[in-house]
C-alpha cells in the first residue's frame, strides 16, 4: 500500500473536520479523492503530509509511518501555488530542489516539462494563474517522485488553463507514476482517474475503482419526443422501458433496461407506428453517481 | 549545513535582506566615523584652541574601545532584528513553510534551519563589529600592546549574545503573529512598550532589579552604558555573571517557546 491511515481525526475547535478516516491508496493507481468544498480533502491531505497535526489516529507512507523523508520523493500541492513572490522561477526551484536533495540540473528539465522553460528567469508574481500551477507543478516533478499529489489542480483556471493542466496530469500519469487527485470537480476525475473514494462532511463514504461505477451502476436514460403524439401508451406497452417520466417541456425520459441502445429503441416504437423526432441516449455519469452517494448518505 | 544553505538560498534574493543588512552594515561603519567628526566639531566649538578629539576623549583606546562600540551598535539591532521578523513573519504569511514541509523537510529541520540562520548572523555581524574596532582602535588608539588591545574584548563576545536572544525574540513575535507587516509594527512597538514598562518599574515602583529582568532589558543590561565615566561618574566597565546568567536563561527561554510553537501549531 502507498498510503494508509488509521482513524485519522482532525478537530478545528468543535468543528470535525476529518472523523476516523481509514484510507487505503494502493501503488500504481491515479487515485481520485471526490468531495464538495469543505468535505475534509485539504485536511486530509495535509495532515498525512505533515503539515496539520493530527487529532488523533496515524498514516503510513510505503509502510514506513511518518518519516519525513518519504515526502521529498513525493510531488505535492496543496490548494494552491506556493513560491516566493519576488523570486524567479529558478531561485523558488532552487529552495525546492536543495530540499528535496535534487540536483540543480533537474530544475530546467522540469520548466521544460511544463513549458516554462522561457520565463524561467521572470519573478513569480508576474506569472498568470496557469502558470503558476504549472510552476507548482514543475516544483512537484522536481524528484521524479514516485506519487504526485495535486490538490484542485485546475481550480480558478479559465478553460484554457484547465485544458493544459489536465493535459499535462494525462501525460504525467502515462509515465506511470501514482496520482492523487483531490477535485470537487467530477469529470475531471472520471477522465483522469482509476480508482476513486467520495468524502462527505469529513467522513469517508465510498471507495472503489472508476471504472466498475462505469458498468454495473451505469444505466441508461433515453430522452424522446415524436411531434404531437402521445407517447404514454406506446411506452407503457413496450418492455424494453423499465419507467418513464413526462418532462415540462413536453419530453419524455425514459430508463431503459442495461443492454437496450438507441437503435433498438427506436425500431421497436417505429413498429408501433411512432416516428420519433427527437431520441437522445445518455448514460449515468460518475457525476449522478456522486451526487446519489451524496443524497443516500444525507 | 544543508538547512543553513537552504535558509541562505531563501534570503539571497530577497530584497529586504539586502536593504535592511546594508543600512546596519553603513550605520556599524557611519557610528565611528560619524563620533569622530562629531567629537571634533564639539571640540572645536567648545574649545577652540585644542586639539582634536581622541586626544581628549578616549572614546577609540584600546580596552575602552570594545565596550563603547558595542553599547552604541545595540541600538542598531532593531534593523537587523526587522530582517529576522519579515524572514519568518514571511513564511507563515505566505504559506512557504507550509510547501517546505509538504516538500520534505520536517518541522525540526525548519526550526534549526532558522537558529543556524541566527547564529550565522550573529557571528559574521559580531566579527564585523570585532574588525571595526580593531581597525578604529588601531588608528585612533594611543596604546596598541596586545594586552590592552584584548583586554575587555569580551564585550564582543556579549554583542553577540544581544544580537542572538533579539533574533530569538524577532522569531517569537514573528510566530505568534505571522503576518509580516503587523509583526514588524509589533516589534518595533514592544521595544517601546517594554522601555516604557521598565521606567514606570524602575522609577515609580522604585524596582530597578525587576526593570532589568524585562526581556529587551535583560540583554542591554550586558553591556552597561560606558559613558557616563568620562564624565567621571562610576559607572560598570566589566561584563557581569549575573546579567550573563539572565541572557543565557532568556535564550533558552525563546529558543524553547519557539521551537514548542513551531513543533505544535499547524503550519
Amino acid at each position: 500500500m502507498m498510503l494508509e491511515t488509521h482513524n485519522l481525526s482532525k478537530n478545528f475547535g468543535s468543528i470535525r473536520a476529518v472523523q476516523q478516516m481509514n484510507l487505503q491508496i494502493p501503488e500504481g493507481s491515479v487515485f481520485g479523492i471526490l468531495g464538495p468544498n469543505g468535505s475534509g480533502k485539504s485536511t486530509t491531505l495535509g495532515m498525512v503530509l505533515g503539515v496539520v497535526t493530527p487529532s488523533e489516529g496515524s498514516f503510513s507512507w510505503f509502510g514506513k509511518g511518518d518519516d519525513h523523508h518519504v515526502r521529498r520523493e513525493i510531488g505535492a500541492i496543496l490548494e494552491r501555488p506556493i513560491f516566493y513572490p519576488a523570486f524567479t522561477a529558478v531561485q523558488n526551484l532552487k529552495v525546492t530542489a536543495k530540499i528535496k536533495g535534487v540536483g540543480q540540473e533537474r530544475i530546467d528539465e522540469c520548466l521544460k516539462l511544463v513549458g516554462l522553460f522561457d520565463r524561467r528567469h521572470s519573478k513569480f508574481k508576474t506569472y498568470s494563474l496557469g502558470m503558476k500551477q504549472r510552476l507548482a507543478i514543475a516544483a512537484a516533478m522536481l524528484p521524479d517522485p514516485k506519487v504526485l499529489i495535486l490538490d484542485e489542480p485546475t481550480n480558478g483556471l479559465d478553460p484554457t488553463g484547465i485544458a493544459e493542466i489536465r493535459e499535462l496530469i494525462k501525460d504525467i500519469a502515462r509515465g506511470g507514476k501514482t496520482i492523487v487527485l483531490a477535485s470537487h470537480l467530477l469529470d475531471e476525475v472520471q477522465k483522469v482517474c482509476t480508482e476513486f473514494c467520495v468524502l462527505r462532511s469529513g467522513k469517508l463514504i465510498y471507495q472503489g475503482p472508476v471504472s466498475e461505477t462505469g458498468e454495473s451502476l451505469q444505466r441508461t436514460t433515453v430522452d424522446l419526443a415524436a411531434g404531437d403524439q402521445a407517447l404514454d401508451e406506446v411506452l407503457k406497452r413496450i418492455d424494453l422501458v423499465e419507467s418513464f417520466t413526462k418532462m415540462p417541456d413536453g419530453h419524455y425520459r425514459a430508463e431503459v433496461a442495461g443492454e437496450c441502445t438507441a437503435a433498438d429503441l427506436n425500431k421497436v416504437l417505429f413498429d408501433q407506428g411512432i416516428v420519433l423526432s427527437y431520441l437522445h441516449t445518455h448514460r449515468q455519469s460518475l457525476e449522478e453517481k456522486f451526487l446519489e452517494i451524496l443524497k443516500n448518505q444525507a | 549545513m544543508r538547512l543553513l544553505q537552504i535558509e541562505l538560498l531563501k534570503l539571497r534574493p530577497a530584497r529586504y535582506f539586502w536593504v535592511l543588512g546594508g543600512l546596519f552594515i553603513a550605520i556599524l561603519i557611519g557610528i565611528p566615523i560619524g563620533t569622530y567628526a562629531l567629537g571634533n566639531w564639539l571640540i572645536e566649538n567648545l574649545f577652540p584652541k585644542n586639539g582634536v578629539f581622541q586626544n581628549i576623549l578616549p572614546f577609540y583606546d584600546f580596552a575602552d574601545i570594545w565596550q563603547n562600540f558595542t553599547f552604541l551598535f545595540q541600538y542598531a539591532t532593531i534593523l537587523l532584528s526587522s530582517l529576522v521578523v519579515i524572514n519568518v513573519a514571511q513564511e507563515f504569511s505566505l504559506s512557504t513553510a507550509r510547501q517546505q514541509v509538504i516538500d520534505g523537510l520536517s518541522r525540526r529541520e525548519f526550526f534549526r534551519g532558522k537558529i543556524y540562520l541566527m547564529l550565522a548572523i550573529s557571528g559574521v555581524i559580531t566579527s564585523l563589529v570585532f574588525l571595526i574596532g580593531l581597525v578604529f582602535g588601531l588608528m585612533y588608539s594611543p596604546v596598541t600592546s596586545p594586552a590592552v588591545m584584548f583586554a575587555n574584548v569580551e564585550f564582543i563576545g556579549a554583542y553577540f549574545l544581544h544580537l542572538l536572544h533579539d533574533f530569538l525574540l524577532a522569531m517569537f513575535v514573528a510566530q505568534l503573529v505571522r503576518r509580516t507587516g503587523i509583526a514588524v509594527v509589533i516589534f518595533i512597538f514592544y521595544g517601546w512598550i517594554e522601555s516604557f514598562i521598565g521606567a514606570l518599574v524602575r522609577f515609580a515602583w522604585q524596582k530597578p532589579l525587576l526593570a532589568d529582568l524585562l526581556p529587551n532589558a535583560a540583554t542591554k543590561v550586558l553591556i552597561h552604558n560606558p559613558f557616563p565615566k568620562y564624565a567621571l561618574e562610576k559607572t560598570v566597565t566589566t561584563l557581569q555573571w549575573g546579567d550573563l546568567a539572565i541572557s543565557f536563561g532568556y535564550i533558552i527561554f525563546w529558543l524553547l517557546i519557539n521551537r514548542w510553537l513551531l513543533l505544535r501549531r499547524d503550519l
